[in-house]
Formats: structure tokens, C-alpha cells, sequence
């Protein structure tokens, strides 16, 4: 797996300013898919930004689909 | 099961006269290795190297033990249970997020530690299999497994085991057709699923999980 920065996003609006200004950087939630893909050298971020702490946990069904997150 | 694992909690595990050497010996060479070869190293040699580059604090309860640990961000909660905690009951079966031999407890929800990143779990609980027993009483999902023989070699069982007792809280375990699908992430190549189920039926019908 490539050496990668790790930050913790603390909002939602840091979160996506920090994946905005940097090409490289990827968000983490579960990790499930993503670190299997750097594990195996598939994908290499330069930077994951964790967003397990922010209140996007919820899936809701509204009048027009489904609502993720 | 071994007490010494205790100590190693509290204590720093490797020698420190060799890691210093060893580190030492890391940083002269970086020292005089050009830039760029450097970077090529920091992503070829993995552990070794790394060693010496940005570790993190990481502050976590595991098995009920409050513990500050230095950590580099690529590794796996399942490598800093076994390798730097000697925590050794949790195994790595495929380390791909396949088996499900790995599984532990992470604020009381059941996840693959060799895909999770040790660096996510900052204050949070962590338990593995070793947590489960309450000093030398078993905890009724492992009693289960006995009594059903839910198990043959042994090195799918403590995953199993951990994905069971949450299976059973989740509310996931009312038929054994529904056991066998919401323990689907955990296989067992010596194929003792029969027995695994109904050990995870029984204990659930004993209401103590």
C-alpha cells in the first residue's frame, strides 16, 4: 500500500473542501472497498480524508428515490 | 491462552537497542540517498521503511484497555492487534476483506479488521475474541461453539464467533436460514457450517448473547 496523508474531516464543508483542492485525495468511509483496491496497488490516493465521523450515516426513502448519506 | 499479553500492553514490544540501530542505521543512509530515491523507497519497502517515516497517535479501548499507540496511517487494525498488541486470537485469512477471519468488534458493530485502518478507530472500543470470555468464564456464544463442535482446525472460529454474537444482537439470527445468510462473510474451509449454525441458534434461543 502507497504511503498516504490522513486527515480527519471534522464537517461536512471542510470534507469536501479538502477533496476539492486536492486531485489526489480520496474520501474513507468503511474502507471496504477502497483499501482492498490500495492493498492490491489498484488505487493509490495521496491523501484519504476520513469522513467516518460525520453524521452521514442515514438511508431514506423520499418521494423521488432513494437519499444516501 | 497466554497472560504475558497483558504486559506487552502496557510495555513497548520490540527490543530498543536493536530498533535504534536499526532506525539509526535507516537514517544515515536516507540522509545521504538522493530525494527522489527516496520517495521510490517510501513506496517499494513498505514496513521496514516506513517505520522510520510520520507515524500518528492513535488513542483507543481495546478489550476494555484504554491504549496510546504510535501508528503509521496504512496499518490495518488487524496488523496492529497481532503484530504490534500480540493480540494473536484474531487471524488474517485472506487480508482482502473475503473470509471474514479477521472480524472484531469496533464500537460494538462488526467489521473486517484487515480492511479497516487502525487510524479510523481513534476513540473508539474495539473488542476481539480474547475480550469476549470474562476471565476464565466463557462467554455463552463461545460455550455454544463447543458444545455444537463449531469448528474443526480452529482458524475461522474466533471470526466466526465475533460475527456471530453480533449477528445475534443485530437481530439477525431468528432461522438458521437467516444465521446462514447474515454470516455469509464468514467461510469455513473445513466446512463445519451445520454445527456453526446451531451453536449460534442455541445460544441466541438462551437469550444471554
Amino acid at each position: 500500500m502507497n504511503a498516504f496523508e490522513y486527515t480527519r474531516a471534522a464537517t461536512q464543508q471542510s470534507a469536501v473542501a479538502a477533496i476539492a483542492k486536492d486531485n489526489g485525495a480520496a474520501f474513507l468511509a468503511g474502507g471496504t472497498n477502497l483499501v482492498d483496491l490500495m492493498k492490491r496497488g489498484v488505487t493509490a490516493p495521496s491523501r484519504l480524508i476520513d469522513i467516518n465521523n460525520l453524521p452521514l450515516t442515514a438511508v431514506e426513502k423520499t418521494t423521488t428515490g432513494i437519499r444516501i448519506g | 491462552m497466554d497472560d504475558n499479553y497483558l504486559d506487552d500492553l502496557t510495555e513497548p514490544t520490540s527490543n530498543s537497542r536493536r530498533s535504534f540501530l536499526k532506525q539509526s542505521s535507516v537514517l544515515a543512509a536516507i540522509s545521504l540517498t538522493p530525494k527522489t530515491v527516496i520517495k521510490a523507497a517510501q513506496n517499494g519497502f513498505d514496513e521496514k521503511i516506513a517505520d522510520v517515516f510520520e507515524k500518528m497517535p492513535l488513542s483507543v479501548k481495546i478489550n476494555g484497555i484504554a491504549q496510546q499507540l504510535s501508528v503509521e496511517p496504512r496499518v490495518t487494525l488487524l496488523d496492529l492487534l497481532r503484530e504490534q498488541l500480540h493480540l494473536t486470537g484474531t487471524k488474517k485469512g485472506c487480508d482482502h476483506g473475503q473470509c471474514g477471519a479477521c472480524t472484531v468488534h469496533v464500537n460494538g458493530r462488526r467489521v473486517n479488521s484487515c480492511l479497516t485502518l487502525a487510524v479510523t478507530t481513534e476513540g473508539k472500543e474495539v473488542t476481539t475474541i480474547e475480550g469476549l470470555a470474562d476471565g476464565d468464564k466463557l462467554h455463552p456464544m463461545q460455550e455454544a461453539f463447543i458444545e455444537f463442535d463449531g469448528f474443526q482446525c480452529g482458524y475461522c472460529t474466533p471470526g466466526q464467533i465475533m460475527s456471530a454474537v453480533c449477528c445475534v444482537r443485530e437481530g439477525h439470527a431468528n432461522t438458521p436460514d437467516q444465521v446462514r445468510e447474515f454470516m455469509s462473510g464468514n467461510i469455513c474451509r473445513c466446512g463445519a457450517y451445520s454445527n456453526i449454525v446451531e451453536a449460534v441458534m442455541t445460544a441466541k434461543n438462551g437469550g444471554k448473547i
